[in-house]
């Protein structure tokens, strides 16, 4: 076989590699009827029974949704997708609550533990806690106890709507307000739920915080309000993890996050995403469209932002921090990997406003198939941005000769002390690399892996233990056919 | 004294093709909305009253006291658009009637304008017998509220040569010119195109620029927009033969209130070219300087090597640069880079410097000098080199 027909057959195997997690598990699920009105958020409104200033929130941002038009700046082709024929929420089972895993729907246990997320007391042992969000409602929440007392906060959004409505009142908004985006406004109008996070001062959270997000009824598109709030001199990490059943119609998912530290404070928010990217002829697949954003409030705070993006058909997501505080520092840490017809267009925004503040942006981009990977990044400093400085890299490694790497840098600089540099590349594997490794010994195939992993570790090795593993596991089984 | 639309409504429909004209009504007037005009808009381009057939006042004392630094083959002088004769010393450069054209493509209303309004300007054809020369084109323009159109092209023919540089001089403050430029390289040719622009400071500048180039020819475009208040290139380079190579070049220096904006697209549609592209800002008082480019390599252009380089450096606190080198890239067996920076003067350049007895004012000099000098050294012919050095070098 020549040399030229055995790297056609390895990107081959690469495109036809199927969605490993594509399953749906059967549980009764209350779906409302398609479609939005303000019916339809006052009635979610009221199943979470939630305070008043919640509602009021929710239809101005409705209000405000219905005026905006719908973006396409991206560059990713999108039909606008038809809001009217969404469902806005979707509950699994009667039951909200349960106080042991015994009384949790078998059929839920059994999906995560096909995900392989261990739900059980083992968790205990690997120092994590999850709060799954099953669809909408969550659904278990662990070592609350444990973290009560410490002081910290950890709970479903709902929950902390109905528990703690005076920080909800106070930072709802405050970062990512409802008259963003337009997908931010709709999702303030129908947010279902999310998790909610509040470290007192002081106060090192003892464990990794995690939330895994599934979309799992048909057509409910999945609405997520993160926000969590890291007050003076605490730290947190928090991980958030996807994977969803295979389903043939676009699903829409649009979340927002946001994150605010105080002095001192430092907040370190992983993600892994793999949701259904569709098959191979492109059909189906998630809409992911994210609103995330931090805000580094007070003087030597930190938010790192670390990603891998394997999963959904359309990924439209900018994680961002605005460097409001002296001497603040943000991280951006991000792999994404698209094959067949899959698009992305990720990237993240640095606002700097404070003195001396630094942010890093490290991003990679792999693209297989016939899909398109672009990066798109800000970088602003602004007047007030003493001595601030960025450091911005961002690869793109072709894989086929099919798909499209692209980098739309935008660099913004308004103060003479300022320090930006940015550098960015795009290659294909070098023929003499993989010579190099064939040399010495190593499969075609093997050598691929160990360029694209050595590619992307810059970025993984930012991962806290449990998501590097899976992260690890989530680019082999996207690249699968090369990693040995 | 009448905006733009009356102007070209008032002209003999027989010189216009219909198609360029249902193409400007059709098209928006370039606002802040759109991405590539979000730093001005352009309303005052086409609804303020302006003059768009002043008197002639050139003289020839005005093109002696312009150019007598410069040394050249041909002399070819325009006032307001339009061609002089009299000051003029083409020797046996070819000149070619203005061609009607019905292209419909055109990227802005701007542009179309020109293409309506134009009536004159550089119109070179050369071929292999008349290689190797230095043509320099001097661009006047004058009188009070005068709005200028100007349309030049080149064309190389195969296994020719050539240089050319075009000097911008207004003579009277309240200016504004929309200019055009094609450069056409046939196979194994080659052009080098210096624009510069010494423009007063109430001036405004608007240019677009199309190169295409056919397999194996080379194309240098360099421009150095020296003064002017508002200075837009917008320059489109297709290279539609294998094996072309591009350099683009530029420095802008917006002072003041000057604003300067580059827009560079490099657009790889055949395999094998290679394309080095490498503009430095300086901006200094309110100084405002954009930077756009973008790479982009289609599908069927393999092997292409592309390099995007922009360095800036801010000198004062209400300086802005904005800068956004992009890259576009569907084919897999590629090697595109780009890199941008922005920063100040390097301190431990300027302490060591202080340190071995150099005043601080003549370090800061000899640095700025060293950020612009490899831009300015790619300028091959030597008059001309020394004229833009000496005109930024004063400008510092």
């Amino acid at each position: 076989m020549t040399e030229k027909s055995k790297d056609k057959d390895i990107i081959d195997d690469l495109e036809k590699n199927e969605y490993k997690y594509g399953f749906s598990s059967n549980i009764e699920s209350e779906v409302f009827p398609p479609g939005i009105n303000e019916d339809v958020i006052r009635k979610i409104s009221a199943i979470k029974e939630e305070p008043e200033f919640l509602l009021e929130w929710r239809l101005k941002a409705y209000r405000h949704w219905q005026t905006m038009e719908h973006p396409y700046w991206a560059h990713i082709t999108l039909e606008k997708p038809d809001f009217q024929s969404i469902s806005y929420y979707a509950q699994p089972s009667n039951k909200p609550k349960y106080d042991s895993l015994d009384e949790v729907d078998p059929e839920i246990i059994s999906t995560f533990e096909k995900l392989g997320i261990p739900l059980e007391e083992q968790k205990l042992l690997a120092g994590v806690a999850v709060d799954a969000v099953m669809d909408s409602v969550s659904v278990h929440t662990q070592f609350r106890d444990q973290l009560e007392e410490k002081g910290v906060l950890f709970c479903s959004f709902s929950e902390a709507a109905r528990d703690y409505p005076e920080l909800i009142q106070k930072y709802l908004g405050s970062v990512v307000p409802y008259t963003d985006n337009y997908y931010a406004a709709l999702n303030s109008a129908v947010f279902s739920d999310g998790s909610f996070v509040y470290i007192p001062k002081g106060v090192r959270c003892p464990m990794e915080l995690s939330t895994y997000f599934r979309i799992n009824a048909i057509n409910t598109g999945q609405f997520e309000r993160t926000l969590i709030i890291a007050e003076d001199d605490s730290y947190v990490s928090y991980l958030e993890g996807c994977t969803a059943p295979m389903r043939d119609e676009n699903q829409l998912h649009a979340a927002v996050v946001e994150l605010v530290a105080m002095n001192g404070a430092e907040i370190k928010y992983s993600t892994v995403q793999n949701w259904y990217p569709g098959n191979k002829e492109g059909k189906g697949g998630i809409y992911n469209f994210v609103t995330k954003r931090g805000l580094c409030k007070g003087h030597h705070s930190k938010i790192s932002w670390t990603q891998v993006e394997t999963g959904s058909a359309l990924t439209w997501k900018y994680p961002s921090t605005i460097l409001k505080g002296d001497f603040s520092t943000s991280e951006f840490y991000s792999v994404a990997v698209t094959n067949n017809y899959q698009q992305a267009d990720t990237g993240t925004k640095m606002i700097h406003i404070g003195k001396n503040t630094k942010s890093t942006i490290i991003s990679k981009g792999i693209s297989l198939g016939k899909s398109n990977n672009s990066y798109r990044g800000l970088v602003r400093m602004a007047k007030t941005a003493e001595n601030a400085r960025n450091f911005s890299q961002c690869d793109s490694l072709l894989i086929g000769s099919q798909c499209g790497a692209h980098t739309f840098p935008y660099i913004d600089v308004h103060n003479k002390t300022a320090t930006v540099e940015h550098e960015a590349t795009t290659s294909k594997i070098a023929d003499d690399q993989i010579f190099y490794c064939n040399q010495r010994g190593i499969s075609t195939e093997n050598a691929v892996s160990l360029i694209v992993n050595g590619f992307a570790k810059e970025v993984l090795s930012k991962l806290p233990m449990e998501f590097a593993i899976e992260a690890h596991k989530l680019i082999a089984i996207s690249m699968e056919g090369s990693v040995g | 004294m009448q905006n733009l639309d009356t102007y070209i409504h008032s002209l003999s429909e027989k010189n216009i093709a219909p198609e360029v004209l249902a193409t400007y009504n059709s098209l928006d007037i370039p606002n802040k909305k759109m991405e590539d005009w979000k730093f001005r808009d352009t309303q005052d381009w086409f609804q303020g009253a302006y003059n768009f057939s002043p008197a002639s006042i050139l003289t020839s004392r005005d093109v002696k006291d312009s150019i007598a630094d410069i040394s050249y083959d041909a002399l070819l002088v325009f006032e307001n658009g339009l061609y002089k004769s009299d000051f003029s010393q083409p020797q046996h450069i070819q000149l070619e009637d203005r061609k009607k054209s019905s292209e419909t493509d055109f990227v802005n209303k701007l542009e179309v304008a020109n293409e309506i309004c134009a009536q004159d300007g550089a119109r070179i054809h050369v071929s292999n017998s008349e290689s190797s020369q230095h043509i320099l084109i001097a661009s006047f323009y004058s009188g009070a509220d005068t709005y200028a159109f100007q349309k030049n092209t080149v064309y190389i023919e195969s296994g020719s040569q050539l240089t050319i540089t075009e000097i911008h001089i207004s003579l009277s403050n309240s200016v504004r010119v929309n200019h055009a430029l094609t450069i056409h390289t046939e196979e194994h040719s080659s052009c080098e195109y210096t624009t510069v622009h010494s423009l007063h400071n109430d001036a405004q500048f608007i240019q677009h620029v199309r190169i295409q180039q056919e397999a194996e020819s080379k194309a240098t475009y360099a421009t150095f927009p020296v003064s002017g208040k508002y200075i837009r290139s917008w320059v489109q380079v297709d290279k539609v033969g294998e094996q072309a190579h591009t350099h683009l070049n530029g420095l802008f220096f917006p002072i003041l209130k000057e604003h300067c904006e580059q827009y560079i697209f490099v657009n790889h549609l055949s395999p094998s070219c290679e394309t080095h592209k490498l503009y430095k800002g300086l901006a200094n008082d309110s100084g405002f300087g954009v930077f756009s480019g973008k790479v982009y390599v289609a599908r069927d252009a393999q092997q292409t090597n592309a390099v995007q380089t922009n360095k800036n450096i801010l000198l004062s606190d209400t300086a802005k640069i904005h800068s956004k080198p992009q890259l576009e890239i569907y084919a897999d067996d590629v090697s595109c880079s780009h890199g941008s920076t922005t920063g100040q003067i390097d301190k431990d350049a300027l302490w060591y410097m202080q340190s071995r007895g150099i005043a601080y004012a003549e370090a800061i000099q000899l640095l700025l000098s060293g950020f612009i000098n490899d831009v300015v050294q790619t300028v091959s012919i030597e008059s001309v080199r020394e004229r833009i050095r000496t005109a930024i070098v004063h400008k510092l």
